[in-house]
């Protein structure tokens, strides 16, 4: 999900999940409302934030992990192991005793992440998950969560196009508004959806449309295009 | 100004267990009328180092200079006024009632009359795209206003050298281009500007030298051109495109900037 | 990251007897000594306290360098309020007259007596600390507090708060670092002036930082209910307290110690 800022993503995310309530019209979540049933849907709805910092609820990373499934009333025996579990899945063995303030961006929000993982959600809510973080924490924290697709239902708000280049939807969020709900090789063809929306594309497919040529990853991916095209030409020349 | 760190070293907590070496040996200089980019990931030192161009924090060894002068024999006050340093999530340190109070608590440590502070924070605030926001109480405003009226804070102490680091952390796309672009503005206003960010991208569209810092070390320093064709640094996607096209197309010479790159492409393809 | 932070000031993770009591024990401990230094009113008796106090930090291997750090900051009111019961108090002889400044034996032995028992009560809560970490003290109150549940007390959300707390300590520490620096930048000036002054100028400071820790705090409820928070209602607990033979053996040694120097 994409949009300007101010444009409704983070309200309709917090709707999917019952911290906020609609006003009018219906929020369903696996058949039940959220805003009636909170923790009904709480349980099977994970929500990773923007800021890590003010996620992380314990002293020991270990604890924090721990935090979702304590209030989910797991038996002790069976919290261990899903700790133990998660905080694998994240790479973060040997962090069980550090401090929050001791971890980079991307070490936190994995924290996060597992701190989710261990409650075995079917759906993951990520409300700009790395915005606040920099290149090498954005990183650790893709990896991860690419780990998680086809696996669970992602609903993923970002500004970083880039993100959504495997997506299977993207949805056009735009003064309260749903613009669109395309493909991704749709979104970054089009010239006039992008631009109305405020929405921009990292330097290689900007270029890429920009040029006339179909949608690019990658620079390398685009340079490949790039010298076919000019092959072809000279070609025909 | 000219300010210049020479085999700057900086140590935290010397003589502890917790004794890390933040810097080791840093030697750069930021030229007038430059916008000189610092890149480095977590760790690097980056923001150690810009603490040391007004002296925030002092050197272990090594110097520090302002056009020649040994920078901690000046007056502080007069150093941080001539060398402004924006932290990053700089709207952490909003307080006051206004937007105009908080633009105009640094022209007023200055001891300036009430009219030029007036007139600094007018210009301030209209050179970051901020005047309609005067009145306001920071705190209702959005995160990029926020960081604007930030920004024009301490853009109104008028320095010569402005040290932005991470300006653009956790804004959106359009509001961080717009930033870019107050940052050439400063440039053509002639004022030094240092920049300091992890965004590859963003330094190769308005650096006119960069820097790159690993853990405490300048591993390269020159113009975008030097460093990113240089090979062993990770490039910005402009320059990777275009060096992937260089052994075919040799005519693609070293476009840099998003612009360059576009125009050269479009000559190979003939569009 | 700006700097290396202490973390939570004064736990200190080693492997130690102490450190491996439960820490219901270890809160009883510390509260029946705080309450028997009241009682102890002879040298000896002080001496029988110091001792087990000082063999306790070595039992519980901590540096008697960290330690003596931890007194410090009391050192000054100590010896403030001590100076005080020293000239103001006319118990027992007089041992030196200067112009109205009367000096008594009496004085003399309250002032000390004053001063050993603020530092060692000072030295048993900062033992508990060092040994005890921030989780396990809060799990430890938590359930010493929850027969009072019964009357309605929120012993959970006490402790929860305390956890809390303890959590976002160091990282408000690092924000007001972050914020005092900004603002030096900006030109604040925190170190000139009279106190009217000095006061003024903490505005910059304390504003941002209640700002923010509102904020946060916004930021965590909703992260907290998003995981399911509601109360203490059906919680189960990932650390385990378990009452063993050496807690016993810790709260009977704690209490002879103070018999000890009740006697004495």
């Amino acid at each position: 999900m994409v949009g300007p800022n101010g444009g409704g993503k983070s309200t309709l995310v917090r709707l999917l999940n019952g911290l906020l309530q609609a006003d009018s019209g219906n929020v369903r979540v696996m058949g039940q409302d959220p805003a009636t049933y909170p923790f009904e849907v709480r349980r099977r709805v994970g929500m990773l934030f923007q800021n890590p910092e003010n996620g992380l609820v314990a002293p020991f990373v270990e604890d924090d992990v721990a935090f979702g499934l304590e209030n989910l009333g797991v038996e002790r025996e069976e919290m261990r192991r899903r700790v133990a579990e998660a905080i694998g899945a994240v790479g973060l063995e040997g962090y069980e005793r550090r401090e929050p303030h001791t971890l980079s961006g991307g070490e936190k929000q994995r924290v996060a992440l597992a701190g989710l993982l261990a409650a075995q959600p079917e759906i993951l809510l990520l409300d700009e998950p790395t915005s606040m973080l920099d290149t090498d924490g954005r990183t650790e924290v893709l990896e991860r969560l690419e780990a998680l697709w086809g696996k669970k239902t992602i609903l993923h708000v970002t500004h970083h196009l880039e993100e959504l280049f495997d997506a299977d939807r993207v949805l056009v969020l735009n003064s309260g508004r749903l613009i669109a709900d395309v493909t991704p090789e749709r979104l970054f063809s089009d010239f006039d959806l992008l631009r109305e929306n405020r929405l921009v594309l990292p330097p290689a497919p900007r270029l890429a449309l920009e040029l006339g040529l179909p949608p690019c990853r990658t620079p390398e991916d685009l340079a490949g295009v790039v010298l076919e095209n000019a092959a072809r030409r000279s070609n025909a020349l | 100004m000219k300010l210049e760190l020479r085999d700057v070293r900086h140590v935290y907590s010397p003589g502890t267990p917790f004794e890390v070496e933040a810097l080791r040996g840093v030697s750069l200089s930021v030229e007038p009328g430059e916008v000189l980019g610092i890149l480095g990931g977590t760790g690097s030192g980056k923001s150690t180092l810009v603490q040391h161009m007004n002296l925030l924090l002092v050197p272990a060894s090594g110097e520090v200079l302002a056009d020649g002068v040994d920078a901690t024999t000046l007056n502080k006050s007069d150093l941080r006024r001539r060398v402004g340093l924006v932290f990053q999530f700089p709207e952490q340190a909003l307080f006051a009632p206004t937007v105009e109070e908080d633009v105009a608590f640094a022209p007023r440590q200055l001891g300036l009359g009430e009219d030029e502070v007036r007139e600094r924070v007018r210009e301030s605030l209209g050179m970051l795209g901020a005047g309609h926001l005067a009145g306001r109480p920071p705190h209702a405003l959005s995160g990029g206003e926020k960081r604007r009226v930030a920004i024009a804070g301490m853009l109104a102490m008028g320095p010569e050298i402005f040290v932005l680091d991470e300006p653009t952390a956790g804004l959106d796309p359009a509001t961080r281009s717009e930033l870019l672009d107050v940052v050439r503005g400063l440039r053509e206003a002639g004022v030094s500007v240092v920049l300091v960010s992890h965004d590859l991208d963003e330094v190769a569209e308005v650096a006119d030298r960069v820097c790159v810092l690993e853990r405490g070390e300048v591993r390269a320093l020159g113009t975008p051109e030097e460093v990113f064709y240089g090979g062993s640094e990770p490039a910005p996607a402009t320059v990777r495109a275009a060096a992937s096209l260089k052994q075919a197309h040799p005519e693609i010479g070293n476009p840099v900037r998003y612009g360059e790159t576009l125009a050269a492409i479009r000559g190979l393809l003939g569009v | 990251m700006m700097g290396a932070s202490k973390g939570l000031g004064q736990f200190y993770p080693v492997a130690s007897p102490l450190h491996a009591l439960d820490p219901r024990s270890k809160i009883l401990a510390t509260m029946f000594l705080v309450a028997g230094l009241f009682l102890v009113d002879s040298i000896a008796g002080f001496l029988v306290v110091a001792t087990a106090v000082a063999a306790l930090v070595a039992v519980g291997g901590i540096p008697v360098g960290n330690f003596l750090r931890l007194l410090r900051p009391v050192v000054f009111i100590v010896a403030l309020t001590a100076v005080f019961q020293i000239f103001f108090s006319r118990e027992g002889t007089v041992l030196f007259r200067w112009g109205i400044l009367e000096v008594h034996s009496g004085g003399l032995l309250l002032g000390f007596f004053f001063a050993l028992r603020i530092l060692l009560l000072v030295s048993a809560a900062g033992l508990l600390t060092a040994t005890t970490a921030p989780v396990a003290l809060a799990d430890g109150i938590e359930d010493l507090l929850s027969p009072l549940k019964r009357v309605r007390f929120p012993a959970h959300e006490v402790a929860m708060m305390m956890t809390i707390a303890l959590r976002f300590i160091p990282t408000l520490q690092e924000e007001a670092e972050k914020i005092i620096k900004a603002q030096a930048a900006r030109g604040a000036d925190f170190t000139e002036g009279g106190l009217v002054r000095r006061v003024r100028a903490l505005v910059p400071v304390l504003v941002p930082l209640t700002v923010g820790a509102f904020r946060r705090a916004d930021e965590l409820a909703e992260a907290m209910e998003s995981r399911g928070y509601r109360g203490g209602e059906g919680r189960t607990r990932y650390r385990e307290l378990r009452f063993r033979r050496r807690d016993a053996l810790a709260l009977v040694v704690t209490a002879l110690v103070l018999v000890g120097g009740i006697l004495a």
